[in-house]
């Protein structure tokens, strides 16, 4: 017990440290700071493409996934009154940052829907590269204070999608996502945008999530299919429990086709055919 | 729901199979590689010849002829014939040496050897190697008469000085060796005995020879059994005319033993040519003999009825004259008593003077009885009494005067009855005597007879007995004749054997198929067991179903797996395709595995046949070389029973036509020698 203690201690000692929020059930209330209408405050217009026809595959293959995926959380989310979701995972490069990509694709899809894809990953920025974006400011600026929300959002007209990157990578990431400044930040982006999708690290291993998830709304867990242990996703699924962050699902990634499509019964293709890859 | 799940888990078994076909894949691989390996070097299929001797004649209880049949195998002149065997077929001309040679101490078979290389000597001069075997028997045979001689020395050496050490060690030495060789011989047969089977059922003797190579099992069961029946021919027709030589013998003998009788019984007749015995004349048919001593017994019994009859006859005889001298008696009793004369009664009164008379002679008479009490005949009183009667009679009668007299005739009839009687009395007694002497005679011949009786018929039992030993004896004689002939006859035919040794297919270890059957069961079994165990060791989340269960959490979607960077955007449809293209190359590896293993030289034969100029003989493991393909030529037949097959035919074993083991196909030579070798032990240097 004292080895487990010592092990999961500062795991389990620092969401105690500050009291689990009560279960948001309602909608959030309305944001105290100034509104602002950042969709119409958007200076970086254009469009990005996804870096290695990443852009393609998703919309080639795994649109239909996605869609799924989408309609799916946006029920989710709304049975418990939320509009935005963190997308965490156990451990690193299990997908989330590309999940986040397509969820945010796939959701900016449906017409008068604005979506903003938020990189809550200080430590590991990634989106820019993916996104190939031209940065000169990102969420690290914002929140230290040195440039605008408007100025380091990124909005793509065509898919009424916004991206919030980070510049450079930061250490003490947590600190300055629990900040006031992200505290200040994070209602005002909530309320700017119909979905928030939230990038942020693994969970297992930073507390990033429970922060970014308890001011963001609910988390959903990306578990890599044939790889993420079940132990693995539950001891992230006890650190949100012991947060107060209420999670919203799994979103099991990388899934794979073991058995040929011709010794498919119908059934499981069927059941297949929702995740299946949609044929060119 | 059940076909439901039932489909859930058909799905979930295919998703297992092919999700963990690296699993499968390497258990596959080693079980299947290792029994490939195995069946390529390890496993023998050895083929068994059998060949059926039919018995048509038992010679005794089926045990005996078992025996027989074991006995007459002599395991060291097979061992020889084995390796003549071998030598026979064309490959192996060199083995004969090569096995012979192991034993170089062994002058039996070096004797043997000698023999068989000079003859493959002969059949081709230019052979070096043969050449060299035949300088090395002779050899071996001068060294073999070497050691016999320094043995020899050594023992006269020993004789005469016990103490001699160094002698004594020498020949410990030489006998250590010849000990060693022979060990090691005795092991060759015995594993010779080993690999041959000869089995006896009802009438048939089963022999049977174990051999990797068919042609050397075929080869080696037909000699066997030609063996068998050389000697089993030999042994019989020794026994037959063993058997000829008693019977004459005994007939010989019977019939020398009826000639003595026969004579015996003519010296007889001549020695006692009685007239009232049948002369005993042995004509050439003894059975007029037997009739006239019937005769004779019939004459005989007559005479002893006359006996019989005469002696009654006597007694009848004495009886007559008993009842003769009876009557005679009692006759003469009578006539004693019966007046001769009967007296006429007068019938006028006597006188009175006359009665007076008669009572003073009464008076007289009594006076004179009572005197001849007291007085004796001479007495004067007596005389005086007397004249006084008789005086007073002659006055009585001459008063009365003389009495009237008849002659009585029943006294008449009586004298002659009497006079009768004697007469027949005397008759009979003139018969009797005559009879008695008759009696006599016949006594005196009766009492011959039964001697000679009896000495005549000892003489026919004895005849008799012999003659019916003769008779038996020529029945044998005729017998042992016939079945000599009747066994020249069928001395092939008693042990016949229908054609040549028919060849069986039999793995005795675990062959190539079963070899390659049982690794790719082993292979399946381990799979499940490695599979399971991964998949009870797999604790990732696979599916939504496997998280809701575990985690009790909502799966909000699944998506595909698609490569993010610098991969071909069809990418994701290629993650099918892997595990298929790893099951055809792991079922075509399995199939080429099996097919190595089970026709690995044979297989391999294709692809070395190039080789063939180049490679020297000297390659060791390597298989033996063959022509590519030539076309199949036609099976020369050296003896009518084994068919030596043209070297050229295993080579045309191509993988596609090699599923069925045909006895045309052999391995090669070096496996061979490696199982001699094996069999040989003691030599493997």
């Amino acid at each position: 017990m004292s080895m487990l203690e010592e092990i999961f201690g500062d795991r389990v000692k620092k969401p105690a440290g500050p009291p689990p929020s009560q279960p948001r059930t309602k909608r959030p209330p309305p944001p105290k700071v100034r509104a602002r209408d950042l969709v119409s405050e958007a200076r970086n217009v254009g469009s990005f493409e996804l870096a290695g026809g990443l852009r393609a595959i998703i919309e080639e293959s795994a649109a239909d996934a996605f869609r799924a995926l989408a309609a799916n959380l946006t029920a989710q989310a709304q049975a418990q009154g939320l509009r935005s979701v963190v997308l965490s995972s156990c451990y690193r490069g299990e997908g989330r940052t590309t999940t986040a990509i397509g969820l945010g694709l796939s959701m900016a899809q449906s017409p008068g829907t604005s979506v903003l894809l938020l990189e809550g990953d200080l430590r590991h920025p990634k989106m820019k590269e993916y996104l190939s974006l031209p940065v000169r400011a990102g969420l690290d600026d914002v929140l230290a204070g040195k440039a605008d929300v408007a100025e380091a959002m990124v909005f793509c007209e065509d898919d009424n999608l916004a991206v919030l990157p980070v510049r450079y990578a930061r250490s003490k990431a947590a600190n300055i996502l629990d900040s006031p400044a992200m505290k200040e930040l994070a209602p005002l982006l909530l309320a700017s945008f119909d979905h928030v999708i939230c990038d942020s690290t693994p969970a297992l291993s930073t507390r990033d999530p429970s922060v970014l998830g308890k001011q963001m709304g609910g988390v959903a867990l990306v578990v890599q299919a044939a790889a993420t242990r079940r132990e693995s996703a539950g001891r992230a699924m006890s650190v949100f429990k012991q947060a107060g962050v209420p999670l919203l699902g799994l979103i099991l990634n990388h899934t794979r086709f073991y058995v040929p499509r011709c010794f498919r019964s119908a059934e499981n293709s069927a059941n297949d055919d929702s995740r299946k890859p949609q044929q060119a | 729901m059940k076909a439901g799940s039932f489909k859930a888990t058909l799905h979930e078994c295919l998703r297992v199979l092919f999700h963990r076909m690296d699993c499968i894949a390497a258990c596959m691989v080693l079980s299947v590689g290792g029994a490939a390996i195995y069946a390529f070097f390890l496993a023998d299929e050895e083929y068994t010849a059998t060949n059926e001797i039919y018995i048509t004649e038992v010679p005794g209880e089926d045990s005996q002829a078992e025996a027989a049949g074991t006995s007459l195998i002599d395991p060291l002149t097979l061992l020889v014939h084995q390796m003549k065997s071998e030598s026979a077929v064309e490959s192996l001309i060199a083995r004969f040496w090569d096995v012979a040679k192991q034993f170089p101490g062994q002058a039996h078979i070096q004797e043997e050897s000698l023999a068989h290389l000079t003859a493959q000597l002969e059949a081709n001069p230019g052979e070096k190697s043969v050449a060299r075997a035949v300088e090395e028997a002779r050899e071996n045979l001068q060294q073999i008469e070497e050691r016999d001689k320094q043995l020899a020395g050594i023992e006269a050496m020993l004789e005469k000085g016990p103490d001699n050490r160094e002698a004594r060690d020498k020949r410990k030495a030489i006998l250590k060796r010849i000990r060693q060789e022979q060990w090691r011989l005795e092991e060759a047969v015995q594993s010779f005995r080993e690999s041959m089977s000869i089995q006896l059922s009802h009438r048939r003797l089963e022999v049977s020879y174990r051999s990797t190579s068919p042609e050397l099992a075929k080869a080696v069961t037909d000699e066997i059994v030609n063996q068998i029946i050389e000697r089993h021919n030999q042994s019989q027709s020794a026994e037959t005319s063993a058997a000829e030589e008693v019977y004459e013998e005994q007939i010989q003998y019977y019939i020398e033993q009826a000639d003595a009788a026969r004579a015996a019984l003519e010296r007889y007749a001549k020695e006692y040519p009685e007239e009232y015995i049948i002369p005993i004349e042995l004509p050439p048919d003894p059975e007029s003999i037997w009739k006239d001593l019937d005769v004779y017994l019939t004459q005989k019994n007559e005479a002893l009825d006359k006996h019989e009859d005469i002696k009654q006859a006597i007694a009848d005889v004495q009886e007559a004259m008993a009842e003769s001298s009876e009557r005679i008696g009692s006759i003469a009793d009578e006539l004693l008593n019966t007046e001769e004369t009967l007296v006429l009664e007068s019938t006028d009164e006597p006188p009175p003077e006359a009665n007076r008379a008669r009572d003073q002679i009464a008076e007289l008479e009594q006076e004179l009885s009572e005197l001849l009490v007291k007085v004796p005949e001479d007495d004067p009183l007596v005389k005086r009494t007397r004249q006084k009667i008789h005086l007073i009679d002659a006055y009585l009668s001459k008063l009365i005067g003389p009495p009237e007299t008849i002659p009585n005739p029943r006294w008449e009839q009586m004298a002659g009855e009497l006079r009768q009687e004697k007469a027949e009395l005397v008759e009979l007694r003139g018969r009797e005597e005559q009879l008695r002497e008759e009696l006599l005679s016949s006594e005196e011949t009766l009492g011959e007879i039964p001697a000679r009786l009896l000495e005549l018929e000892e003489l026919r039992d004895d005849y008799l007995q012999k003659k019916e030993a003769l008779e038996t004896y020529r029945a044998r004689l005729d017998d042992a004749r016939v079945g000599r002939q009747l066994r020249q006859e069928e001395m092939k035919s008693s042990l016949s054997v229908q054609g040549g040794a028919r060849l069986r297919y039999k793995p005795h270890r675990p062959g190539k198929s079963l070899a390659m059957a049982i690794g790719l069961l082993v292979g399946v079994l381990a799979s499940i067991v490695t599979v399971s165990l991964v998949e009870q060791a797999d604790h990732t989340i696979r599916s939504a179903e496997s998280a809701r269960r575990h985690l009790g959490v909502h799966v909000l979607g699944t998506i595909p797996e698609f490569r993010p960077v610098a991969e071909a955007p069809a990418a994701a449809r290629q993650v099918d395709r892997r595990f298929v293209w790893l099951n055809i190359i792991l079922a075509a590896g399995i199939v080429v595995a099996a097919v190595v293993g089970i026709k690995g030289r044979d297989f391999l034969a294709v692809f070395t046949a190039g080789r063939e100029a180049s490679a020297p003989e000297a390659a060791e493991p390597a298989p033996e070389e063959k022509p590519s393909s030539p076309p199949p030529t036609p099976v020369p037949t050296v003896r009518p029973d084994y068919i030596i097959l043209p070297e050229a035919e295993s080579a045309t074993g191509s993988p596609a036509e090699s599923t069925a083991p045909s006895p045309t196909q052999y391995p090669s030579v070096t496996l061979l020698n490696y199982i001699i070798i094996e069999k040989l032990p003691g030599d493997t240097g």
